[in-house]
């Protein structure tokens, strides 16, 4: 009877070491998506942007499937579109560049989590509350569950948006600016 | 019953007779270290075992990739791409198959909406096996210009001019999210998060982004 429960215990041991060994973890299924775009000029960049402006995320947002049955592994076939997971994010306007923009904006963002997959983009900050960024904005046709609609987001993704650093601004892939660079183009 | 803890003396003997069993359950928790150790990612593969520490991750191309565009085979140039990481020499090398696979990297060519419209291209890795046989590598057929306009893609092996943007090169950046590698901060690095157009410095890797993947997978044997 000592010799069963003696085995008994040395088997729990080995089967618990072997399942920490093997296990991967607990962690939310992640997708990662990479998007390699083209290099655009500063000035390639302003010229697209309907709306170039200092703003300040209030904290306010909602994070969103793109589809109705989400699949995002199943993408259709074709469709050219990616099921994914978006998040509109409210802004306030604190300094304005370019355009006529409300005084606050609905950014629509790539990446966020739903009903318990994350989704990350590479190359895209997320936006923190209170912090200052310097964004570059165009009007997109966004597709949704409910069709395609009208949104505003960055032109070139991660090219145009641009985080507070120092006196200036840096986007993802690290090119700098300072407010005094682009008033003074 | 009371339970009580064995002896030393009847521990040894038991296990001597369990001699069989230990080296099992030993020989169980090492192979578990091996296939981790060929493994540091962390990510469950599917791939196909060559020798001991040689994987071959199978890419396939969707039908409607195309194979000819002024006159250059677009196929040919995406492996081109790939061949820059095998030429690296790891463990890890991908090999084109003819057949679709749910597995295997699918190589796609759509017209992209948004938010991927002016990408030239994308990887996705799979959230579920979170492996690099499920992920999907996605060129976009006519990419949006900024401004206006679409960039046209250069299946040659020569120079392309501004209006065209190198598949080759957009080739050798995707394969390498495939094994989950990130932008790269470096503006000379293949891995680095846009390309020019009329470019051809990123066809071949920097020894940065060589040692991207020479800190995911060991040398091949």
């Amino acid at each position: 009877m000592k010799g069963l429960a003696s085995f008994a215990l040395v088997l729990a041991v080995g089967l618990v070491v072997v399942v920490s060994l093997t296990s991967t973890g607990g962690d939310r299924p992640r997708m990662n998506v990479h998007a390699l775009g083209p290099e655009y000029s500063l000035d390639e960049l302003w010229d697209a942007a309907e709306i170039v402006a200092v703003v300040v995320p209030t904290g306010k947002q909602v994070e969103r499937w793109n589809n109705s049955t989400n699949t995002m592994w199943e993408a259709p076939k074709d469709s050219g579109i990616l099921p994914m997971v978006y998040r509109d994010e409210e802004v306030l306007v604190i300094t304005v560049l370019k355009g006529l923009p409300a005084s606050l904006l609905t950014l629509r963002n790539l990446g966020g989590i739903a009903d318990g997959v994350e989704f990350v983009y590479d190359g895209l900050y997320d936006l923190k509350t209170g912090e200052r960024y310097l964004v570059f904005l165009e009007t997109v046709q966004a597709p949704t569950q409910d069709g395609v609609e009208q949104a505003i987001s960055f032109v070139a993704q991660g090219q145009g948006l641009f985080s507070a650093i120092g006196g200036g601004f840096q986007n993802a892939l690290g090119r700098t600016l300072t407010l005094e660079e682009l008033t003074s183009r | 019953m009371a339970y009580a803890f064995p002896t030393f003396r009847e521990l040894r003997i038991w296990l001597v007779r369990m001699r069989p069993l230990a080296l099992g359950l030993a020989l169980l928790v090492l192979t578990s270290q091996v296939a981790l150790a060929s493994d540091n990612t962390g990510r469950t593969r599917v791939q196909y075992q060559v020798g001991i520490y040689n994987y071959y991750t199978r890419y396939v191309f969707e039908s409607d990739f195309p194979t000819n565009i002024g006159g250059f085979n677009c196929r040919s140039r995406m492996s081109d791409g790939a061949a820059q990481w095998n030429a690296v020499g790891r463990e890890l090398r991908f090999a084109s198959y003819a057949s679709a696979n749910e597995n295997w990297i699918d190589v796609k060519w759509d017209d992209l909406l948004w938010p991927f419209n002016d990408d030239l291209a994308f990887v996705a890795n799979n959230p579920i096996f979170g492996d690099i046989g499920n992920s999907d590598l996605n060129v976009n057929a006519s990419p949006d210009k900024s401004g206006g306009g679409t960039w046209s893609w250069y299946c040659g092996t020569g120079d392309p001019s501004s209006a065209y943007i190198d598949l080759w090169s957009v080739a050798a950046h995707e394969f390498g999210h495939t094994v989950e590698l990130l932008h790269s901060g470096v503006g000379a690095d293949t891995m680095y998060a846009t390309i020019a157009s009329g470019t051809i410095s990123k066809r071949s890797l920097t020894t940065h982004d060589k040692d991207g993947i020479k800190a995911m997978y060991a040398a091949a044997s």
